[in-house]
């Protein structure tokens, strides 16, 4: 049974996934465990092949829309059975730029390696950022820019969570086109990567769960 | 001020001393990788020093091996011109310029707003006691704008012994006065300012005839690859601003400058000008700050048509000629689109036509005599050879054709070895690729078994090529990027298909812009997804029709106001806000169904 949902996420059958969830459930087994033994594993191969040139963007996102189609079912039963998830994320694309493929890849893909994300959306202010970091207390707080003019938001919100005295209570990372690892250890990030595949491992080890 | 010389090969640079290496080897018109805007994160600026080389810096360490190093390999941008130094440039070594392909023939009325009037002068009498200027005024029968070159002037032209005299005059401005009758040349210059080419046109505005057009690397490539870069270091830097507007109209005088001794004509007979590019181009080029184009929302500083003087401008022409700046639309749809709209006539046609201008951003138009909608798709550099490992503008030496069955053909831009591909090579390389089955629907590369071409597949995993010559390989990521800017494109046709409420059938005519689109294969096009099959026989490229547009402005006073008058109709779609974008920029990153030999 979790073998076929692992494969319905593989193959990107999003109804399909739904229903073996729901059949998973009702069989009685854990949602803790399907999470963690069905789609989990998935998108980590998922992850794994897009590495390897042999998965792109269009058939990332096929199989992280199957693993989201699961999730909806999953979720609520994982707040039942106070699972505990392996942290998490606020994610958003900074001031002035409206640029989200990029931003709601890593937000599935990381929702995919079990970790629960607050997506914030587009053309977040710093200070939205800081609100949500006060709000959610998050783990990790994640940030997108697709343009090079926009990417120097990154460390305006860096100073603002500074001034919050908020910074120390949570990681960050940041991403897109124009980011590169020199400029995130430049305006004083705590993690970088280079797409959405990656993005789930940073946040694993910056968290120290595997 | 010190100066230095840059030896390579055969040629000679003179520059400054502490001159930026690759802003040097840019402004001479040396076409140089570089996709990273002088960060030293591409590596793709490399020189070789012959003589001594300076020491490696971090980022050079970073991109270039041991061996590299000690052969005295560096990134152009890491370094100054402290001395004299002998470089080796690969690739593209040697002084370029690229041709200007195609000078489709104007066809429309010739109305210049340029013109020659010859009065008859009156000696100033004691009856009415005018002024001279009153007198000249007199005979006009109108006001003239009392410029002070005009009063400089007007002594000298009115003590004729035979008491003609001649104004040019462009529009209601008078550029000059002269004595007598004789006739005079008037000359006009269209300008292009493209991100990466600018491209000029010398004019003969009585004739209509074009007695030179030429282009040149864009000398503020070393300030970034593409608008969005070169925003970002205005913003960052103060001083750039007025860098990158002295690099481009250096730029442009030197294109002149080369244009007229070709014609043999004084660059002064030039008395009016026009001026096409993107919105951030013509910023640049005039010194406003581009600032706001470079974020939500995207604004411009301004959108009419702008007039402005040779001198203020820095244009080394006549001092007082007329300079037109084309109207923009919006930040992304510049004076370079309306004159694409102008120069096609798409503005006028009846059932809706389909514009497409390939270049680093792409800018898609589509619409009739009622209604057009614009929208600019960030594409990338991939159309023009650009973040491509084996890329290159398509100059010389570049595969600007590919021809794959049982065997492969290319063909070599001036003949000769191969030395890279471009963007209409890539676009037929891959067209083949997928459909001799080298490619799946997903753009994966894979090695079809039985195909004879099958050991050109090389490498394996993420390292996968396409052998095309030797030195040449089309690797995994190549075609990925190429899957993005074909998306992207693609996209933007749909949405404004949505937005406009037709069906690709419905379009009458489908016209490419851009040097990209003249070396381009329609079949290519479609095989790759970037216009819908139906749209097939409808395709015809037009050559730089910006410049076109900005020639026509130039020898029809009409198409100056009409080019206004288009700017004020177009609509913008802004694609990020697009619901639909996303969805349709994924769906069309695979190849369509009419390609794949499963």
């Amino acid at each position: 049974m979790l073998e076929e949902l692992k494969s319905a996420v593989l193959s990107g059958e999003d109804e399909r996934a739904a229903g073996l969830t729901k059949k998973a459930l009702e069989k009685g087994i854990e949602p803790g465990k399907i999470l963690n033994e069905a789609l989990v594993p998935a998108m980590e191969i998922v992850g794994r092949e897009y590495e390897d040139g042999e998965r792109y963007v269009p058939e990332m996102l096929i199989s992280a829309e199957a693993m989201k189609a699961a999730m909806e079912v999953l979720r609520p039963k994982l707040v039942e059975t106070g699972v505990q998830l392996r942290g998490k994320v606020v994610i958003g694309t900074v001031e002035g730029d409206l640029h989200d493929i990029g931003k709601n890849l890593v937000a599935m893909m990381l929702e995919g390696a079990g970790f629960e994300v607050i997506d914030l959306g587009v053309e977040v202010t710093a200070d939205r950022f800081v609100q949500a970091v006060r709000e959610h207390k998050p783990d990790v707080l994640g940030m997108s820019a697709l343009l090079t003019t926009t990417m120097i938001h990154m460390p305006e919100v860096i100073e603002a969570l500074k001034e919050a005295g908020l910074r120390e209570k949570v990681k960050v990372i940041v991403g897109g086109a124009p980011v590169t690892q020199e400029f995130a250890e430049k305006i004083g990030a705590d993690g970088y990567a280079p797409d959405a595949a990656s993005a789930a491992e940073v946040v694993k080890k910056l968290l120290g769960v595997n | 001020m010190r100066y230095f010389t840059i030896s390579l090969g055969g040629g000679k640079i003179r520059v400054k001393e502490g001159e930026g290496l690759l802003e040097a080897l840019v402004s001479a018109g040396i076409w140089i990788g570089g996709d990273c805007g002088g960060r030293g994160a591409c590596g793709r600026c490399r020189v070789r020093f012959l003589g001594a080389f300076p020491p490696p810096t971090e980022a050079e360490r970073h991109l270039l091996s041991r061996g590299e190093l000690d052969d005295g390999w560096r990134l152009a941008c890491q370094h100054n011109v402290e001395g004299d130094i002998d470089i080796y440039v690969p690739i593209f070594g040697e002084i370029t310029r690229e041709k200007v392909e195609i000078i489709p023939a104007y066809v429309g009325p010739l109305k210049p707003a340029a013109a020659l009037e010859v009065l008859e002068a009156f000696p100033p009498s004691w009856k009415d006691r005018q002024s001279e200027l009153e007198g000249l005024e007199a005979t006009l029968g109108n006001a003239l704008e009392p410029s002070l070159p005009l009063l400089r002037a007007l002594p000298a032209a009115l003590r004729t012994d035979d008491r003609w005299i001649t104004l040019i005059r462009v529009g209601e401005k008078v550029v000059s006065v002269r004595p007598g009758r004789e006739k005079l040349a008037l000359r006009g210059l269209a300008v292009d300012v493209g991100t990466s080419t600018l491209a000029a046109y010398l004019l003969d505005l009585e004739t209509g005839e074009v007695l030179g057009g030429g282009a040149i690397a864009n000398p503020q490539l070393p300030f970034g690859a593409d608008v969005i870069s070169r925003i970002a270091r205005v913003r960052k830097e103060r001083s750039a601003l007025k860098r990158l507007q002295e690099a481009t109209v250096s730029g442009v005088n030197r294109l002149v400058e080369e244009l007229a001794s070709k014609a043999e004509i004084d660059p002064k007979e030039v008395v009016h000008s026009t001026i096409v590019g993107n919105p951030t181009m013509l910023h640049l080029l005039l010194g406003v700050d581009p600032s706001r184009i470079g974020e939500s929302p995207f604004v411009p500083v301004w959108r009419t048509t702008l007039v402005v003087s040779a001198k203020e401008l820095g244009f080394t022409v006549h001092p007082e000629a007329v300079v037109h700046i084309l109207p923009l639309v919006s930040g992304y749809i510049g004076a370079d689109t309306v004159a694409c709209i102008l120069a096609c006539g798409l503005h006028r046609e009846e059932k809706p036509c389909l514009l497409l201008d390939l270049g680093t951003n792409g800018e898609i138009v589509l619409g009739n005599r009622e209604r057009i909608l614009a929208c600019s798709a960030a594409a990338g550099p991939a159309f023009e050879g650009g973040r491509i490992s084996c890329g290159m503008p398509a100059l010389e030496g570049a595969i600007s054709r590919v021809e794959i069955d049982g065997g492969i053909r290319c063909r070599v831009n001036g003949g000769g070895t191969p030395r890279g591909i471009c963007g209409s090579g890539l676009v037929d390389l891959v067209a083949g690729l997928i459909r001799e089955g080298f490619l799946d629907r997903t753009g994966r590369l894979r090695r079809p078994g039985t195909h004879p071409l099958a050991p050109r597949i090389i490498g394996s995993g993420k390292d996968m090529g396409f052998l095309v010559e030797e030195g040449i390989v089309l690797t995994q990521r190549d075609v990925r990027e190429l899957q993005l800017a074909k998306a992207a494109i693609r996209a933007g046709v749909e949405i404004l298909l949505l937005h406009f409420g037709i069906e690709p059938k419905e379009i009458e005519k489908v016209y490419l812009a851009g040097a990209f689109g003249t070396q381009m294969h329609p079949e290519s096009l479609v095989m790759i997804g970037l216009l819908p099959e139906e749209l097939l026989p409808k395709i015809r490229a037009v050559g730089n029709a910006a410049g076109t547009g900005a020639r026509s402005a130039l020898l029809n006073r009409m198409a100056l106001e009409e080019a206004e008058h288009i700017a004020r109709k177009v609509e913008c779609i802004e694609l990020s806000c697009e619901k639909s974008f996303t969805e349709k920029f994924v769906e069309h990153m695979r190849w369509g169904d009419e390609g794949g030999r499963e």
